[in-house]
C-alpha cells in the first residue's frame, strides 16, 4: 500500500464512479481505513444529492404555454438561445474544446467557456483580419478618402470605432457573467 | 457513467415513440405532442431554472419563454442531440439572457434559500429524524449557498443523472471544466457539512 494518502478527486471517483476507478487508487482504499472513511463521507454525500426533492413548478406548465400557443402570444426567440447542438463538431459528442452550434436558418456558432489564452488569442486574430484588408488596400482607400471631407472621414471613423468598442463591451460583458455565475 | 440515462425525450411507459415521431407530430399540427414534450422536459427545465433565477414569479415567465421557444424553432431541431439536451440548453441560454437583463438580480441572493432553509428548519424541528435525514436537510442548505452554477451542474448529475457530456451540452462548457467544477462542488458540500457537525459536537 502506499504511504501517501488519496486526493479529493480519486475519493470521489471511487465513491461515485466506482467503475471508471484505476485498479490501484482501489486496491489503496481497501487497505486504508483513513481513506475509506473519507470515501464513505463521499458516497453518502451522493446518496443524499441524489434524494433532494426534485424542484417543481407549483403551476400546470403545459397548460400555461398551450394557452399561451392558442392565444398566439408566443414571441419569436434571440437565435443564439435556439441553436442547434452538433454532435461531430464539438457539441454533444467532443470530449473537449468549444460547443459547436448551429442555429435553425444554419448559422454555426461556436460558444467557448471564456480563457484566459482566447482572450488574447481572439482579439489579435480579429485585429490581423480587420489590419490586413485595409493595408492590402491602402492605395485604394487614400483615393476614395481623397474626395470624402475630413468631417466625414472622422464620422466613417468614429463609428467604425464606437461599433469595435460596443462589440467588446458585449462580449466583456458575457465573460464578466459566466465568471459571475461560476464564482 | 454508465448508469446515465440515454432514453428519448418521452420514455413514459407504453410510449415507443422516439424524438423523432414526437416532434414530426408537432410540426404536422398535433398540439397535444407538444404537452408530452412539456411533460417530459419539465423536470429538467425546473433544475436549470430554480438553480439560476431566483425570483419566483421570474421563474414562472422563463419556464414559459423557453417552451415557447421551443415551439417557435422545433423546425429547426436536427436530431443531432437529443431533444432534452436541445430544451435542456435553450432553458440555459434563456436564464442566462434573463440574468444580463436583470443586473440587480444577478444570483447574488443564491437560488433555493428559502427552500433550502425550509428543509432545513424542517430537519431541526424534527430532531429525531434519522442522520441520514437530517444530512439531506443539511445540504439542502448547502447547496442553496454554492453559486449558481455550481448549484445547476449538481442537479442536473445527481438528481437529473444525466452525463457529464450531456451537461457539457447544456452549459457550453466542456466536459473537463464540468468534471472540475462539479468535484469542486462536492468537496466544498462536504467541507462544510463536516464543519457543520464538528461544531454542533462542540
Amino acid at each position: 500500500m502506499s504511504e501517501k494518502h488519496l486526493n479529493e478527486d480519486m475519493l470521489q471517483q471511487f465513491a461515485l464512479e466506482p467503475a471508471s476507478c484505476p485498479p490501484n487508487v482501489i486496491a489503496h482504499l481497501m487497505e486504508c481505513p483513513e481513506c475509506f472513511l473519507e470515501a464513505t463521507g463521499y458516497h453518502q454525500l451522493g446518496q443524499a444529492l441524489k434524494e433532494q426533492p426534485a424542484p417543481e413548478f407549483g403551476f400546470d406548465l403545459a397548460a400555461a404555454v398551450m394557452g399561451q400557443l392558442e392565444t398566439g402570444q408566443g414571441a419569436a426567440a434571440p437565435m443564439e438561445e435556439v441553436a442547434e447542438l452538433r454532435p461531430e463538431v464539438g457539441g454533444m459528442g467532443a470530449p473537449t474544446g468549444a460547443a459547436v452550434l448551429e442555429t435553425p436558418k444554419g448559422v454555426v456558432v461556436t460558444v467557448r467557456e471564456p480563457r484566459r489564452i482566447s482572450r488574447v488569442i481572439v482579439p489579435v486574430v480579429i485585429a490581423i483580419v480587420a489590419a490586413l484588408p485595409a493595408w492590402l488596400f491602402r492605395r485604394t482607400a487614400y483615393f476614395v478618402f481623397a474626395d470624402v471631407s475630413e468631417a466625414i472621414a472622422w464620422i466613417i471613423l468614429a463609428a467604425a470605432g464606437i461599433a469595435v468598442v460596443f462589440t467588446v463591451y458585449k462580449y466583456y460583458r458575457r465573460y464578466q457573467q459566466v465568471l459571475h455565475l461560476i464564482n | 457513467m454508465t448508469t446515465r440515462s440515454n432514453l428519448p425525450v418521452n420514455h413514459q411507459p407504453g410510449q415507443q415513440s422516439t424524438d423523432r415521431q414526437l416532434v414530426e407530430l408537432v410540426l404536422g399540427g398535433d398540439r397535444q405532442a407538444f404537452s408530452r414534450i412539456i411533460l417530459a422536459t419539465e423536470g429538467l427545465v425546473a433544475q436549470i431554472v430554480f438553480r439560476l433565477i431566483p425570483n419566483e414569479e421570474d421563474r414562472k415567465d422563463v419556464a414559459q419563454d423557453i417552451y415557447l421557444k421551443v415551439f417557435h424553432y422545433l423546425k429547426g431541431f436536427k436530431f443531432q442531440s437529443k431533444l432534452s439536451t436541445w430544451v435542456g440548453r435553450i432553458a440555459y441560454n434563456t436564464c442566462l439572457n434573463r440574468l444580463d437583463k436583470k443586473q440587480p438580480d444577478l444570483c447574488i441572493a443564491p437560488a433555493h434559500d428559502d427552500e433550502g432553509k425550509e428543509v432545513f428548519r424542517a430537519a431541526e424541528e424534527t430532531d429525531r429524524l434519522v442522520l441520514q435525514k437530517e444530512l439531506r436537510g443539511l445540504i439542502a442548505r448547502e447547496i442553496a449557498r454554492l453559486p449558481p452554477l455550481y448549484q445547476t451542474l449538481i442537479g442536473l448529475y445527481h438528481q437529473q443523472e444525466l452525463s457529464y457530456q450531456e451537461i457539457g451540452a447544456i452549459t457550453g462548457l466542456p466536459e473537463g471544466t464540468v468534471k472540475s467544477y462539479l468535484f469542486r462542488a462536492r468537496r466544498i458540500l462536504k467541507e462544510t457539512t463536516l464543519s457543520h457537525y464538528k461544531k454542533e459536537k462542540l
